[in-house]
């Protein structure tokens, strides 16, 4: 118990102080009928869940439709919601349950983006097209590897690479111990080194 | 293995996992800003989710019961046809030209049909409700079959009207002879008559029957002769066609305006008669004839089976002689085609995004303002003029910028109104408006609790900064730490501002 309350401090300390207050005010209003308030809570904390979304899934077109979802179920579970926790948890763990219900929906299919303006964003710096080729053949080799991974470890091992977040915190967001968040890291990056390899072999001329 | 070795080799896993986590980040990073237009749509359908079911607690049960009535029905029509079915609906208002088999239909909206069986002969329809005008080319072993409520209409050959209404079918027959089979009898109704499937009377065809009927026979010969009238060199010479207006009968001749041209399609004289081409009968080429009468024109069954192509009836004497008026057909109209729809306001939006996707920017912003000038009340129109605003302070184009902004002010509710209030001051700064710090400022006190307002409060530290250094910028400095110490642009200000 203590260490989860000590889980939940170490949550809350590393986001930016504001916008606790504002949101248990802002569910309290909420709960009270102020229709204005759900969509104060939606302002305040879509671009999160896009980006938790986002960084996850790669860059699906279903991000709108889950990003919604994310909200609905919100709204459905605050009036059960009783505080223990900070909303922000609350919000992104229903983040990180829609994006394993998506990736368990649509198998081990890579979610490899197919219009350009993504790789445009992402290679603008980049010289020649020679190098643009490359670099895109490498970023699909990334999200084809990413899809054989199962969805528990695929979203553990994410957490931890891309958001830099501690196995503690990642434990409170998908429900889970310490420990079992460390292994699945563990072996989602083991796996991950074994799909690189196997995939540059592949790609490399006989 | 040296020590060397292992260190080495232990360098290159540590750098091919650094590599392998930063093309992972990479790759999750890249695109996963939610942008104000964006999030403004979502906002939109979780509005209306939310509204739908504040609205409808019983919708489950009801979709349920829908769904299952649904699924029902469709048994229920598999079963009793035992094939697939394809379906013609006729909006109201347009005419929707149709070959069914042999013969060429039109569907007079609002109506709907449907084919249940067709073969190289044979054609098998349902008209469900509205009207079906048709001309059927006889010939061996062609029919077609309608099956219309409480009727079932046989048709081998002649130009024929059918009408739905309710559970009522009525027949109306131009030339030749159809069979008509009710729950209580057999009729066969031949030309200039018309039955009802809840009468046992006959009558005369109505007139707007035979406007209609006329009208029909009009355009389809229009449509023959088109290329008669300019005939390729080695074009074979047109077909012959029965008279199929001439005997429809117009007891209230209608008068036709001196301008109105003669119909290209009546057949001409010379056509030689024969058999299968009957003589024209009195009233051929437009002349009216009466109908003949009804007892004649409608029997109970027993009666000899249906002739192919049989001849129209002998006149009535009792008909007027021909004369040598024009034909009272009204000229062929446009058919099935209804008006085309303009594109809603979703369409064109649409469509903008498609073109923005393309770089297109002109296209996008084209398309945008015709969202916003001919679909003002549109619920797309906030957005529209978002983007406008954006295009325009994307090509420093900032007195349209503010233009569309201002507009987008004007509108009652927009959850586009907090950006746009945003991007008004980005506008202002970039186009060194003297406002500039009291709209960032206006804008933090109007919407506190604004998204934006992390880099708001940024741009109004920068600007202070600038305008009288540490010494200035130290209040906002304080605020910025106090509300978002983790951030990195409060640690640096911090820093620069200690």
């Amino acid at each position: 118990m203590i260490a989860a309350l000590a889980v939940l401090a170490t949550v809350r300390a590393s986001e930016p102080a504001r916008g606790e207050d504002d949101d248990d005010a802002l569910v309290a209003r909420h709960r009270a009928g102020d229709r204005d308030a759900f969509a104060t809570l939606y302002r305040n904390h879509a671009a999160a869940v896009y980006r938790r979304l986002s960084r996850i899934l790669g860059p699906v077109p279903d991000r709108d439709d889950l990003t919604q979802d994310v909200f609905l179920a919100l709204h459905r579970a605050l009036p059960s919601f009783r505080g223990e926790a900070r909303l922000t948890t609350l919000i992104h763990r229903i983040a990180i349950n829609k994006a394993c219900e998506h990736l368990r929906r649509n198998g081990r299919r890579p979610a490899v983006p197919t219009d350009s303006a993504f790789f445009d964003e992402l290679l603008s710096l980049a010289a020649s097209p020679a190098e643009r080729a490359s670099w895109r053949e490498e970023l699909e080799r990334v999200f084809a590897c990413l899809a054989k991974i199962k969805p528990k470890k695929r979203v553990a091992l994410l957490l931890r690479v891309v958001d830099g977040m501690s196995f503690e915190d990642i434990a409170v967001l998908v429900d889970a111990t310490p420990e079992a968040v460390a292994k699945r890291v563990q072996h989602g990056q083991r796996e991950l080194d074994e799909l690189f390899a196997r995939a540059s072999r592949e790609a490399r001329p006989a | 293995m040296s020590d060397d070795t292992v260190r080495d080799v232990m360098r290159d896993a540590a750098g091919a996992a650094e590599r392998r986590d930063e093309l992972v980040r990479v790759a999750l990073t890249t695109g996963d800003t939610l942008d104000d237009i964006r999030r403004s749509k979502i906002w939109t359908r979780i509005e209306d989710r939310l509204d739908d079911r504040a609205h409808t607690p019983w919708r489950w049960v009801l979709a349920g019961g829908a769904g299952a009535l649904a699924i029902a029905a469709a048994v229920m029509l598999l079963v009793a046809h035992g094939h697939s079915v394809d379906g013609f609906v006729a909006p109201a208002d347009a005419t929707l030209s149709l070959q069914l088999g042999h013969a060429k239909a039109a569907l007079v909206g609002p109506a709907r049909l449907d084919v249940l069986e067709a073969t190289e002969n044979t054609t098998t329809v349902a008209l469900k409700s509205g009207r079906l005008l048709g001309e059927l080319q006889g010939g061996h072993g062609r029919a077609l079959t309608i099956e219309a409520p409480g009727a079932r209409i046989e048709i081998v050959g002649t130009l024929f009207a059918v009408d739905v209404s309710g559970a009522t079918t009525c027949v109306s027959v131009a030339h030749g002879r159809v069979k008509m089979t009710t729950f209580t009898r057999v009729l066969f109704v031949d030309g200039g008559a018309r039955a009802c499937s809840d009468s046992a009377r006959s009558e005369a065809i109505a007139t707007d029957v035979q406007r209609a009927l006329a009208h029909h026979a009009a355009t389809l010969a229009l449509a023959e002769s088109a290329p008669a009238r300019d005939p390729a060199p080695s074009s074979p010479p047109a077909p012959e066609r029965r008279p199929m207006a001439a005997p429809i009968a117009a007891p209230v001749p209608v008068p036709v305006p001196a301008s109105l041209p003669a119909p290209a399609s009546v057949p001409s004289a010379s056509h030689a008669p024969s058999p299968k081409h009957p003589a024209p009968l009195p009233g051929a080429h437009g002349a009216p004839v009466s109908p003949p009468p009804a007892t004649t024109s409608v029997s109970e069954a027993p009666l000899p089976p249906i002739a192919e192509n049989a001849p129209p009836p002998a006149p009535s004497p009792l008909a007027p002689p021909p004369r040598a008026a024009p034909v009272p057909v009204p000229p062929p109209a446009v058919v099935a085609k209804p008006p085309p729809r303009p594109p809603s306001a979703d369409e064109l939006y649409r469509s903008a995004e498609a073109a923005l996707a393309k770089r297109d920017v002109a296209t996008a912003d084209r398309i945008l303002a015709t969202i916003v000038d001919t679909l003002p009340t549109s619920s797309l129109v906030d957005q529209a003029l978002y983007e406008r605003a954006r295009i325009a302070y994307d090509r420093h184009a900032y007195a349209d910028a503010q233009r569309h902004l201002a507009r987008l002010a004007t509108l009652p509710t927009s959850p586009l109104l907090e950006p746009g209030a945003y991007l008004g001051c980005r506008v202002a700064i970039a186009a060194n408006a003297s406002t500039s710090d009291a709209c960032l400022a206006t804008y933090r006190a109007t919407y506190p609790h604004s998204p934006h307002d992390l880099d708001v409060l940024g741009l109004l530290v920068d600007r202070a900064f600038r305008a009288g250094g540490c010494t200035r910028a130290a209040p906002l400095v304080d605020e910025l730490s106090r509300l978002y110490q983790a951030t990195t642009l409060a640690r640096g200000w911090r820093e620069r501002c200690p």
